[in-house]
C-alpha cells in the first residue's frame, strides 16, 4: 500500500487519489443433498484505484480521471504501467471541475468483525442440523452452498482520509424441494447475514420449508382485478429502492429523477407518506460501510420525511454540479412502519406474493413487477395458493394509495415494514384471452 | 502470467505426490470500459477484470479447492493440504462425502491459441474513444428532443488464460467487445428508458455501429413515452431475435446444464429423447458453435470447447455438462465448465446459446397474426428448471391487429408460463440468426458470467402481462 501510495504522491500529473483496498478470505461448502461436494477456500487481496488530473481548456476548468485496479501480486512495473495508462486515459475526460471529499473529523462507528471462518468450523455440527434436520414439513432440502467471509477494507485518499474497518459475511443458498404435489416443485434462495446467527438461519430454513410445501399444493391461478396485493420478502427492498436511486444526486442531474429537494414526491392525500433514514451503521447488514468510494466518511441522514424529498444521496462530483452539499454516497436505509399492523389488512380478500421468479423495479420509470412461484390467496378465511400469476404496475401511480405495515423486517440492505399493501391490483392468470 | 508458468508447474509436481488429480487455472483478464453519458465521461476496467488462481486436487474423499492472487509456491502448496486434508477430514467427520467413481478426465492435451481481432483496442488511444462516442452523443442527443439522459458504453476485454495439469497445457488468449447506448426519455413526470448493445469476438471495429446504435435507442426510448400498459392475457406473438434469444436461454438453457441433474433440479432429465418444443426448434449451445463473447478452445476446467445440439426439431437432445458432473453422470463433459472468476467455484454454464434459423419471411408471420404483438428488446429473464416456469421481460411490445401493426405500443410486457407450452407453440421461424452478448447471465442469484444468446424472429402464443 504505502509502494502505490508513493507512486501516486510522485506522479506529477495526478492532483487527488482515491484508494480502497479490499482483502477477503473465505470458506466455502458446497452439499448435494446432505453429502459433502467440494470444500474452498480463497485468499484474495485488491485494490480499486482512482486518479484524478486536473487541466483547463479554453478557460474552463476540467477534472478528469480513471479507475484500474491492482493485485497483490502486480510488480512495481506492471502498477506503474497501469498508473500511466489511467493517467493519459484520465487527462481526456472533460468533465467540469469539482472537488473531492475532506472530513472534518475521522470518526464513525465502529463495525463489529465477525470470525465467520472460525465460527463455520466450530458450529458446523449445529448448522448442518438446522439446514437438514426434519421440521415435519414434506418438502426437504435438496442442496446447499455454505460461504463464510471475512475480511478488511480500508478507504485512503490523497484529500486525508485514511479509514479501515472490518468486513463480515455469512452467505447460504438452500434448495429447497417437494415432491408430493401434483408437479415436484423447488424453491431457491439466497441469504446474506453478517455472521452465524443459527436462530436466524433456522428461522429462514423453516419459512422456505413452508413456502416450497406451498408451492406443492399451489395451483395456476385465473386472471384477478382490482386485488389487495400484499408484497412481502425480499421484494419489499427492490420496491423501495426506487425512492432511494430517485433521491439520488446524478439521477436528479441527468434529469431521470422526478424527485426535487424540500418537495413533495407523493401527493399531500397520501394514503401513507414515506419517510426514509440512509444509515451507514445500519447493523445486520452485509452492505453497511462507514465511508463512501470517494472517501466521504458517511453518517445518517433523512431522505424522505412524511413524502417529501428532504436531502440528497451525493456524490463529490454532481453535489458540486448541483451545487448541494455532498453528504455521502450511503447504500443502507431504514424506512419507517405504517400506521397499522398487518392483520388490519388481513380482514378483506387479499393476495399475499410470498416468492417471485424475479421481482424488478425500473428505477428511472418506477416500472414493478413479475411472474409469482407462490402466492397466498385469503378469500373468507379460506387459504389458496397459487402459482405462475403476474402482476405489473407503476409506483408512481400506486404510490398515493399504497401502505406499510407497522411491523419491521431485517433485510440485506435495509430495516424496512415487513410489507406493503397494495389495492386495485390486477394479478394476470389463466383464464386470458 | 506465461512467466509464472514455471511456479505453476512446480506447484503442479508437488502436489501430484500427494493428490490424485491437480490443475491450476490461472487468468489474466485485462480491459477498459468507456462511458460517455449525459452528465460526464468515466473511464474504468472492463467489468471481467480478473488476475489470479485457482487449485483444484481431488483425493479418494472428494474435491477441494484454493483462490488465491498471491503466488508463492510454498504457501499455495501448504494452504492446498490444509484444505484438502485437514479442513476436508474435519468437516467429514460429520457429514458423508459426494462420491465420484474416478477422477477428472486427463487425457494429453496441448492447445496454444491467439485469437484475432480486425483493430486491436489496445492500438487505439483513449483520446480517439472518448472524442467519437462524445461527438456521437452529442449529435444524436440534439436531434433527440425529449431525451434527457443518453448512456454509450464501449468496452474491451483482453481475456488471458492459462491451464495446467499433469497432462494438459492450454493456452488460449483473444478478446471480445461490447458496445452499448441507452436513452432515457422525458415527458413532464412519464419517464421512459431503452438500450440498445452490440457484441462481438472482435476488436475496436464494433464501433462502426455506434452512432446507429445509440440513435435507434433515442427513438425507441422517445417511442416509449406513448406506450400502453398490456391488458393481460394469451396472445400470438412474433419475437425479435434478442427476445428470441432470451426464451432459448431461460426456457431450456438453464435447464440443460446438467449440474442441475446431479442435483435432481431440472425436469428436463426425465424427457431426455422426448418432444418439449414443436418441429420447428433445433437449439444450441457452445463455445464453438457460433464466433461471440463465450468463444474459447477450453473451458475453465480445461476441457474444449464444443457445440451440443440440445433440442433437434422439437426432441430435447441432451445436455451440456462440466467436468465434474460428467463423472457423477458417467457422461462427457461438454467443455461448459466456467467461473464467475478464478475466486469462485466452476459450475456447468451456458456459452452462446441460440434457435437454430428457419425459413419463414417476417412478413408472412405479421400477416398471419389476426391479434398479437411484437416483442422487441429485453431487459432481463429468469430460469425456473425444475418446474419448466419462465418469466422475460421485453422492453415492448407493438400491437398488430389483422396483419397489420396499429402504431400502438405496449409497456414494459412480462412473458411468463410453461416452458413446453410456449416451445410448442412456435409455429414459424425467420432466416437471419443474430446472438448479442451484452449481458451476463446468474445461476440463481449469483454467479455472473459472460454469456450469449440469440436466434432469429419467431412466432408463438404466449401470456403476456
Amino acid at each position: 500500500m504505502i509502494d502505490i501510495q508513493n507512486m501516486l504522491n510522485k506522479h506529477h500529473d495526478i492532483s487527488a487519489w482515491v484508494i480502497r483496498e479490499k482483502i477477503n478470505r473465505s470458506l466455502e461448502l458446497f452439499f448435494v443433498k446432505d453429502r459433502l461436494d467440494m470444500n474452498r477456500r480463497a485468499d484474495t487481496h485488491e485494490f480499486d484505484i482512482s486518479v484524478y488530473v486536473d487541466f483547463e481548456e479554453q478557460d474552463t476548468k476540467y477534472k478528469g480521471h480513471a479507475d484500474f485496479t491492482v493485485g497483490v501480486s502486480d510488480t512495481a512495473e506492471e502498477i506503474e504501467e497501469k498508473i500511466d495508462s489511467a493517467v493519459f486515459s484520465a487527462k481526456f475526460v472533460k468533465n467540469k471541475w469539482y472537488d473531492l471529499p475532506t472530513n472534518p473529523s475521522d470518526f464513525c462507528e465502529k463495525k463489529v468483525a465477525f470470525s465467520n471462518i472460525e465460527d463455520l468450523k466450530t458450529k458446523y455440527g449445529e448448522l448442518q442440523s438446522i439446514i437438514y434436520r426434519d421440521y415435519g414439513f414434506t418438502s426437504r432440502v435438496n442442496s446447499c452452498e455454505i460461504f463464510g467471509i471475512e475480511g478488511t477494507r480500508r478507504v485512503i485518499t490523497s484529500k486525508g482520509t485514511d479509514l479501515s474497518y472490518p468486513y463480515s459475511e455469512f452467505t447460504f443458498e438452500i434448495v429447497t424441494d417437494c415432491d408430493t404435489g401434483k408437479e415436484p416443485v423447488e424453491i431457491f434462495n439466497g441469504y446474506y447475514l453478517t455472521h452465524i446467527s443459527t436462530d436466524q438461519i433456522e428461522k429462514i430454513v423453516k419459512q422456505q420449508l413452508m413456502e416450497t410445501e406451498g408451492r406443492s399444493r399451489a395451483v395456476r391461478n385465473l386472471k384477478m382485478e382490482n386485488q389487495r396485493v400484499i408484497l412481502s420478502g425480499d421484494a419489499v427492498e427492490e420496491f423501495l429502492s426506487f425512492y432511494a436511486e430517485q433521491a439520488t444526486d446524478s439521477a436528479i442531474y441527468n434529469g431521470v429523477s422526478l424527485a426535487k429537494r424540500g418537495e413533495l414526491f407523493q401527493s399531500e392525500q397520501a394514503a401513507e407518506k414515506i419517510s426514509i433514514v440512509m444509515n451507514p451503521a445500519l447493523s445486520g447488514s452485509i452492505d453497511a460501510k462507514p465511508v463512501d468510494h470517494e472517501g466521504k466518511i458517511l453518517s445518517s441522514y433523512p431522505l424522505f420525511e412524511d413524502g417529501a424529498v428532504k436531502n440528497i444521496r451525493t456524490s463529490a462530483r454532481y453535489s458540486h454540479y448541483l451545487g448541494i452539499e455532498n453528504i455521502g454516497y450511503c447504500t443502507t436505509f431504514e424506512v419507517r412502519g405504517g400506521e397499522h399492523p398487518l392483520s388490519d389488512y388481513l380482514d378483506q380478500e387479499y393476495i399475499e406474493i410470498l416468492a417471485f421468479s424475479s421481482f424488478l423495479t425500473d428505477f428511472s420509470t418506477g416500472d414493478f413487477g413479475g411472474e409469482f412461484r407462490l402466492a397466498k390467496h385469503v378469500k373468507e378465511g379460506k387459504i389458496t395458493y397459487l402459482t405462475g400469476g403476474a402482476i405489473s404496475e407503476n409506483i408512481i401511480k400506486i404510490q398515493n394509495s399504497m401502505r406499510f405495515s407497522k411491523e419491521l423486517q431485517e433485510r440485506r440492505r435495509s430495516v424496512a415494514p415487513k410489507a406493503i399493501i397494495l389495492d386495485g391490483i390486477t394479478v394476470s392468470g389463466e383464464n386470458e384471452c | 502470467m506465461l512467466r509464472k508458468k514455471k511456479d505453476l508447474q512446480q506447484i503442479i509436481d508437488r502436489l501430484s505426490k500427494d493428490f490424485l488429480y491437480v490443475s491450476i487455472l490461472a487468468t489474466d483478464v485485462t480491459g477498459k470500459k468507456y462511458t460517455v453519458h449525459t452528465g460526464g465521461i468515466d473511464v474504468g476496467p472492463s467489468a471481467d477484470e480478473d488476475r489470479g488462481f485457482v487449485v483444484r486436487v481431488f483425493q479418494d474423499c472428494g474435491f477441494s479447492e484454493y483462490s488465491f492472487n498471491r503466488l508463492c509456491v510454498e504457501t499455495v502448496c501448504d494452504a492446498v493440504r490444509k484444505i484438502a486434508e485437514d479442513d476436508r477430514a474435519k468437516f467429514l467427520e460429520l457429514s458423508k462425502p459426494l462420491e465420484y467413481a474416478s477422477i477428472p478426465s486427463d487425457e494429453p492435451l496441448k492447445i496454444y491459441h491467439l485469437g484475432e481481432a480486425e483493430i486491436l483496442p489496445e492500438d487505439v488511444s483513449p483520446q480517439e474513444v472518448i472524442e467519437r462516442m462524445s461527438q456521437i452523443h452529442d449529435r444524436v442527443k440534439t436531434e433527440s428532443a425529449h431525451v434527457v439522459q443518453l448512456i454509450l458504453n464501449y468496452s474491451y476485454t483482453q481475456v488471458n488464460k492459462l491451464f495446467l495439469s499433469q497432462n494438459r497445457d492450454l493456452y488460449q488468449s483473444y478478446v471480445y467487445t461490447n458496445t452499448y447506448a441507452a436513452a432515457v426519455a422525458r415527458d413532464n413526470d412519464n419517464v421512459q428508458e431503452d438500450y440498445l448493445s452490440r457484441s462481438g469476438l472482435c476488436g475496436y471495429e464494433l464501433m462502426e455501429e455506434m452512432e446507429e446504435m445509440t440513435r435507434k435507442a433515442a427513438n425507441r426510448a422517445e417511442e416509449l413515452l406513448k406506450a400502453e400498459k398490456i391488458v393481460p392475457g394469451e396472445y400470438d406473438i412474433i419475437c425479435d431475435p434478442d427476445f428470441t434469444g432470451l426464451i432459448a436461454h431461460e426456457a431450456f438453457g438453464h435447464g440443460a446444464e446438467m449440474d442441475m441433474f446431479v442435483k435432481n433440479r431440472a425436469k428436463g432429465m426425465e424427457y431426455l429423447g422426448k418432444r418439449v418444443a414443436s418441429d420447428k426448434v433445433i437449439m444450441h449451445d457452445g463455445a464453438s458453435a457460433y464466433k461471440e463473447v463465450s468463444s474459447y478452445q477450453f473451458d475453465d476446467e480445461g476441457n474444449p470447447g464444443g457445440d451440443t445440439k440440445i433440442i433437434d426439431r422439437g426432441i430435447l437432445v441432451t445436455g451440456m455438462c462440466d467436468a465434474l458432473s460428467a463423472i457423477l453422470l458417467g457422461s462427457k463433459p461438454t467443455g461448459n465448465g466456467k467461473r464467475e472468476s478464478y475466486k469462485r467455484k466452476a459450475y456447468t454454464r451456458m456459452t452462446n446459446t441460440f434457435f437454430e434459423e428457419g425459413t419463414d419471411s417476417l412478413e408472412d408471420m405479421i400477416t398471419s397474426i389476426e391479434k398479437g404483438y411484437l416483442l422487441e428488446g429485453f431487459s432481463s429473464g429468469m430460469e425456473d428448471p425444475k418446474n419448466w416456469g419462465i418469466q422475460c421481460v421485453a422492453s415492448k411490445g407493438r400491437e398488430i391487429i389483422n396483419g397489420k401493426f396499429t402504431g400502438k405500443i405496449v409497456s414494459p410486457v412480462y412473458l411468463t408460463g410453461y416452458v413446453p407450452d410456449l416451445l410448442q407453440s412456435i409455429s414459424m421461424v425467420s432466416p437471419g440468426l443474430v446472438l448479442s452478448g451484452s449481458g451476463y447471465c446468474g445461476k440463481g442469484w449469483k454467479e455472473w458470467v459472460k454469456t450469449s444468446t440469440g436466434g432469429s424472429y419467431i412466432k408463438a402464443r404466449g401470456k403476456l402481462s
